[in-house]
């Protein structure tokens, strides 16, 4: 107690008299405990919830998962309750008679979006078709960040590849995407006939879409894997598939939610320019892209046609952007505290 | 006598020493680079793209009902043989009716490419045994199966209105956008900051396609809102006038607002936090200053690195906006050439696009040296 300043406390002749006036029974002094001293006040840092509380508190953030919940209910409970004729498709004057159903109805309360000029229910198929643009967006997204993931990694490992992989991202980036996609599109529908128009494109999205990722990854794994603990790994001799697994992923898997987020939209866009052009999904089929396509030939006299897909295309990429966005800011550790 | 000499050679020495120095210079050398492995890239990627079309079947070039015609007509050896001069005229087979293998095509078109000066066979007598016209010139890149036009040719005659569309749209964008961009990172989550996030959401959102046709009606319909400005629907080639070109322009520049926002935005915010901008601060310029004479000039230099590439994207034009509003400019060209299934005209362009797009990345790294004399090129 005493001595714990530099300089010697001056205490004065009153101040000591004062002391020795006090009854000492009063105190009783605090025992050590040694549990409590163990205690952290502050609670342990866990990456995970930071991010989901730095998230959470984003007003950005409850609007895309309110708008998400609601389409993703949407797409899943509103094709349950179609009646059978909303998706029939109508070509002659005797099969409109038969069902009774006029094409290009204005919106009303027996059909919420109108009818398009094949005579089906618009609201019905809108809902069908984004679920259905939807799933094909995913599968291709899902598709380019397993392999752009995987690729990246070993790209950035493998520095011996690098020269190859490097020419390859060059000649691919160079063609505008557009141009390339709809010329795999037009190869593949010609050399293979009997492809579905559904795989055809998913594989002219992802069959050189990976390379932007890849190249990303690459470049994040060529910074991190100089760092002391990746260093320390290798001298310890881990091998490399555990070196990119356990150390190198998880650093990496923020960046590749936020991108995965980010190119579901991108996706589900490209369809549409690509069935404009004539190379997505055909007429008859229930999609997005389909149904702008049908919608776009008539579209003056009969606005709704484009006008309710053209509404499911944005909340679907509203949705998705607002997510991604307020997603990269929470997946940043510098804004945890 | 000898003196003067000596001196002449001396002159002439430390030119060659200067020229010797300037090759040397790491800048030029990494362009010389650069230049090469374009080329390369150029040349996989004429592989790539023939590889492509050589994929594609026979009746892409020669449609099936017109064979089917033709033998019903002439019967089947006139037939065939017509079918194989189309065929030859694309360069799918040679003139005995053999198949030309894929690395001939390749190497054929490689030297179509190459900027010398060559004659290339265009017309044929009845009998293909004689040449009747050649075309002569630098870059042959094809020729049109629905017009029979050249594909540069027909580039570069549609190059001036795309040009001029996209160029207009892009300076509306830049005067529009730099000061938004600005005042938004001014206040970090500020009023205005929120306010142009939220814009920046909602335009994204816009589908481009839905959103070109919308404004094509809303501004073409005479009696609509701008029934009175008389924008009309389309672009008239035959009666041209730039008033049919205000929507187009009015609509690229809206949607590419955002995109050179959110970066002018990331950029400087990035910039106002650094340790210059502090001791401008502590030092007592106003807020003005700072933004306008420091953090905007070096926001700017990955900025200015674009440039090229945005020129370089004018001349490519939009391929919705000048098919929606039927102008006649190069994005037309390659969305025509896509819904006819045009091969020449696809193959031509992606070369072409893409040689360009090379172009534009190598010119934007030059350009950011002399923006930024921090930045040297030396490469690897």
């Amino acid at each position: 107690m005493e001595q714990v300043l530099d300089k010697p406390i001056i205490v004065s002749q009153i101040d000591m008299d004062e002391y020795n006036a006090i009854d000492k029974d009063l105190f009783t002094p605090v025992e050590l405990d040694k549990e409590e001293s163990e205690h952290l006040a502050a609670e342990p840092y866990s990456y995970w919830k930071s991010v989901f509380r730095v998230f959470i508190h984003k007003p950005g953030a409850i609007i895309a998962i309110i708008s998400l919940a609601l389409f993703l209910l949407s797409i899943i409970l509103i094709p349950l309750f179609a009646p059978s004729w909303a998706y029939e498709f109508h070509v002659t004057d005797t099969q409109f008679k038969a069902t009774g159903i006029i094409n290009n109805m204005p919106p009303s309360w027996a059909h919420l979006f109108g009818t398009d000029s094949v005579g089906r229910d618009l609201f019905f198929c809108c809902f069908t078709g984004a679920g259905k643009s939807l799933l094909l967006a995913i599968i291709s997204s899902a598709i380019i960040i397993v392999i752009g993931t995987l690729v990246g990694l070993f790209w950035g490992f493998m520095r011996k590849l690098d020269p190859i992989f490097i020419e390859l991202y060059n000649l691919i980036s160079n063609i505008p995407s557009l141009l390339l996609y709809m010329l795999l599109a037009i190869v593949l529908r010609e050399s293979f006939p009997t492809m579905t128009a559904e795989v055809r494109l998913i594989i002219s999205l992802t069959i050189f879409g990976w390379l932007g990722l890849a190249l990303f990854i690459r470049n994040q794994t060529l910074i991190i894997t100089n760092r002391e603990y990746n260093i320390a790994s290798k001298a310890l001799g881990t091998p490399a598939w555990r070196i990119m697994m356990k150390n190198l992923l998880p650093y990496l898997l923020a960046v590749i939610i936020t991108d995965a987020s980010l190119l579901i939209p991108g996706m589900v866009s490209s369809e549409v320019s690509m069935s404009y052009f004539g190379l997505g999904l055909p007429k008859v089929e229930i999609s997005i892209g389909a149904i702008l396509n049908l919608g776009i030939a008539d579209f003056n006299q009969y606005p709704w046609q484009l006008i309710a897909p053209a509404f499911i295309l944005a909340w679907i990429i509203f949705t998705f952007y607002l997510l991604g966005v307020s997603l990269s800011d929470a997946l940043d550790p510098k804004t945890h505290r | 006598m000898e003196n003067t000499l000596s001196r002449g050679n001396q002159k002439i020495n430390s030119f060659f020493r200067a020229i010797w120095k300037g090759l040397r210079n790491p800048t030029f050398l990494y362009i010389v680079r650069r230049i090469l492995s374009s080329l390369l890239t150029l040349v996989l990627l004429v592989a790539l793209v023939t590889t492509l079309i050589h994929m594609l079947p026979d009746n892409k070039f020669v449609s099936d009902s017109e064979y089917s015609s033709m033998i019903a007509k002439y019967g089947q050896t006139i037939a065939d043989n017509w079918r194989k001069t189309v065929l030859f005229k694309y360069g799918r087979v040679d003139l005995n009716g053999n198949r030309i293998p894929l690395i001939q095509s390749i190497l054929q078109y490689i030297y179509y490419i190459l900027p010398i000066y060559k004659e290339i066979p265009i017309t044929w007598n009845n009998r293909y045994t004689k040449v009747i016209k050649y075309w002569t010139g630098f870059v042959y890149l094809g020729r049109s199966m629905t017009s029979s036009a050249f594909v540069l040719d027909e580039f570069v005659a549609r190059v001036p209105i795309s040009f001029q569309v996209t160029m207009l749209a892009l300076l509306l964008t830049y005067i529009i956008a730099y000061p938004l961009g600005i005042a938004m990172a001014k206040k970090p989550g500020g009023v205005v900051d929120k306010i142009g996030n939220v814009f920046i959401v909602l335009n994204y959102a816009i589908p481009a396609l839905v959103f070109y046709l919308f404004m094509n009606i809303v501004f073409g319909d005479p009696n609509g809102i701008f029934g009175w400005a008389k924008f009309g629907y389309y672009y008239n080639a035959n009666n041209p006038s730039f008033w049919n070109l205000v929507p187009p322009i009015l609509c690229m520049s809206f949607l590419a607002i955002p995109g050179v926002i959110i970066w002018l935005r990331r950029f400087m915010v990035d910039e106002l936090n650094s340790d210059y901008v502090k001791f401008a601060r502590s030092k007592g310029l106003s807020e003005n200053k700072i933004m306008y004479t420091h953090v905007l000039r070096n926001a700017i230099v990955p900025l200015v690195r674009n440039i090229p590439a945005t020129f370089i994207g004018a001349i490519v034009g939009s391929y919705f906006v000048e098919k929606i509003w039927s102008i006649p400019g190069t994005g037309s060209l390659f969305t025509d050439g896509l819904q006819a299934l045009d091969v020449p005209v696809i193959q031509g362009l992606c070369v072409l696009y893409s040689a360009m797009s090379m172009l534009a990345f190598l010119l934007g790294d030059i350009i950011t040296i002399f923006f930024d004399p921090r930045i040297k090129l030396q490469g690897e």
